[in-house]
């Protein structure tokens, strides 16, 4: 279908900017125009881009939660059930089968993901006077590092180019 | 009453019945740069005295800021007695006949004055002097926010009190934490990695458990001639270690080299600053509480998206903070605890 959802958004925002916003004279209504601006293109960008960047980080994020899993598993016993609610989690299916993934979808599955990383961390973070000098434990904390670091740069590559001039 | 505006007719009959006197509203305006809650500069008529107001409320979904408008209220009754400048505050109202837009409010006094000065932000020679003096101002005021009796002030009757100043770190990133799971609307693992960091790193060491005014500096506070009047936008304030509004200043400590010769900047500031509060603040604690600063941005910034998906207020100016303000919370969290170097 053209022009594309993110055409339309480009010419929406493009039309706001040229004739709209020279008129608006009211100093909030003023300040409330420039940030509808940067939310336009904000919106745009995520159209293109939602979807891959959650597929992207929630295949990035099973991975990592398949090392946390298998981390705990070789521990003294203390995370069994945390292993358990990973190994569930990663049993279900990445997308959904038959259908088309709605962006509700991808991002219901992040939340879970995040929801059993946030918990396997506070886990870790609560052993660490026992276990915390172990190599094993440091390198799983890295592991997780690396998939935070890599989660803000993709989240980045959406709202950087989104949010230019003045934002109020 | 309509839910975005303050309704003219309202606010002269509700000053008419509280003020006990026929009041006109003069003029009426609403400042256009607040996130965190709603200003309006409200000029009345009471009788024949001119008297300008300010009313305070949140959004129609709530504020930003997890702290309710009655805490912030209750710094400014707290502070009208004490040392440190703040407008002079007159009541809270939360009488469900008088409410505006269904919201509470208060009521201050608006101070002359004004938080821009020309040229305080321009680099060239010619303002180094101003820079300095206003920085100087600044620092000064800091100082007697510092050093307030918070205790005799009432203070630990609305904050959480550390129990000792080598506390004081913890105790902010215990706070932010159960801030943040009170209204929490997805996972943020990178907040739990990060406060594990922050205890860590803690400074062991604190000059003393003080008020913190939280968001402080460049646009925060009300100058008229060369001198704050008032302190503004205390929703962040807290009890704790007087460094971490060292890492809240807004543009007030710049740096001025002149011909190598090192005229203003952090370490000439922090000297003063002890001339004037007898408290020794350091360049390196002042880096670890700007990266608990990044987690206290993480904690208003989520906030933000809480009306939205409520559906309780739409104003777009939440989905600013709670989109791009929130993602650079995280990127400056994630730098300041290592993790970008993971």
């Amino acid at each position: 279908m053209r022009p594309r959802a993110d055409e339309i958004m480009a010419s929406v925002v493009a039309t706001f900017e040229e004739y709209i916003v020279p008129e608006v004279d009211e100093p909030f209504a003023q300040s409330i125009a420039l940030t509808l601006s940067n939310l336009m293109r904000l919106v745009r960008l995520r159209i293109q881009q939602e979807g891959p960047m959650l597929h992207a980080d929630n295949v990035d994020l099973r991975a990592t939660l398949a090392e946390v899993g298998s981390y705990m598993r070789g521990a003294d016993g203390r995370f069994a059930e945390l292993v358990v609610e990973i190994d569930d989690v990663l049993a279900a299916p990445n997308m959904p089968v038959d259908e088309y993934p709605t962006l509700a979808w991808m991002d219901d599955q992040a939340t879970t993901l995040r929801w059993i990383l946030q918990r396997a961390l506070e886990a870790l973070d609560a052993a660490r006077a026992d276990i915390g000098t172990n190599d094993d434990y440091a390198t799983i904390r890295q592991r997780i590092r690396q998939y935070l670091r890599r989660s803000v740069e993709r989240e980045g590559a959406v709202i950087l180019p989104a949010f230019t001039g003045e934002r109020r | 009453m309509p839910d975005l505006s303050l309704d003219p007719d309202f606010l002269g009959r509700y000053l008419t019945a509280r003020l006990g006197r026929a009041t006109e509203i003069v003029e009426l305006t609403k400042y256009p740069r607040g996130v965190s809650r709603e200003t309006w500069f409200v000029t009345v008529d009471a009788s024949g005295d001119r008297l300008p107001l300010v009313f305070r409320r949140d959004l129609p979904g709530g504020s930003v800021c997890p702290a309710t408008l009655r805490f912030e209220y209750e710094i400014y009754r707290r502070l009208q007695d004490s040392a440190v400048p703040v407008a002079p505050v007159r009541w809270y109202e939360d009488d469900p006949e008088w409410l505006a837009g269904g919201r509470e409010f208060y009521v201050r006094d608006h101070i002359e004055g004004t938080w821009d000065i020309p040229n305080v932000t321009d680099p060239r020679p010619e303002f180094d002097d101003l820079r300095i003096a206003i920085s100087k101002e600044h620092l000064r005021k800091l100082a007697l926010v510092h050093t307030a009796d918070w205790e005799t002030l009432g203070f630990g009757e609305i904050m959480i009190v550390p129990p000792s100043p080598e506390a004081n770190a913890t105790t902010t990133i215990d706070r932010l934490l159960a801030e943040l799971a009170q209204f929490q609307l997805e996972p943020f693992p990178l907040v739990v990695d990060a406060a594990g960091w922050l205890r860590d790193n803690a400074p062991t060491r604190s000059p003393r458990t003080s008020l913190l005014k939280g968001t402080n500096g460049f646009g925060e506070e009300v100058f008229r001639d060369g001198e704050i009047v008032a302190m503004s936008d205390w929703e962040l304030a807290s009890l704790g270690d007087p460094t971490s509004d060292f890492a809240h200043v807004q543009d007030f400590i710049p740096d001025i080299v002149r011909d190598r010769e090192v005229r203003w900047g952090l370490g000439p500031a922090l000297e003063y600053y002890e001339e004037v509060s007898g408290l020794h603040v350091t360049t390196e604690a002042i880096e670890y509480y700007r990266a608990v600063g990044f987690l206290e941005m993480i904690v208003f910034a989520h906030n933000a998206a809480v009306p939205l998906v409520e559906g309780t207020d739409h104003l777009a100016r939440l989905a600013w903070v709670s989109t791009e303000v929130l993602y650079w919370a995280k990127n400056l969290l994630a730098g300041a605890t290592g993790v970008f170097a993971a």
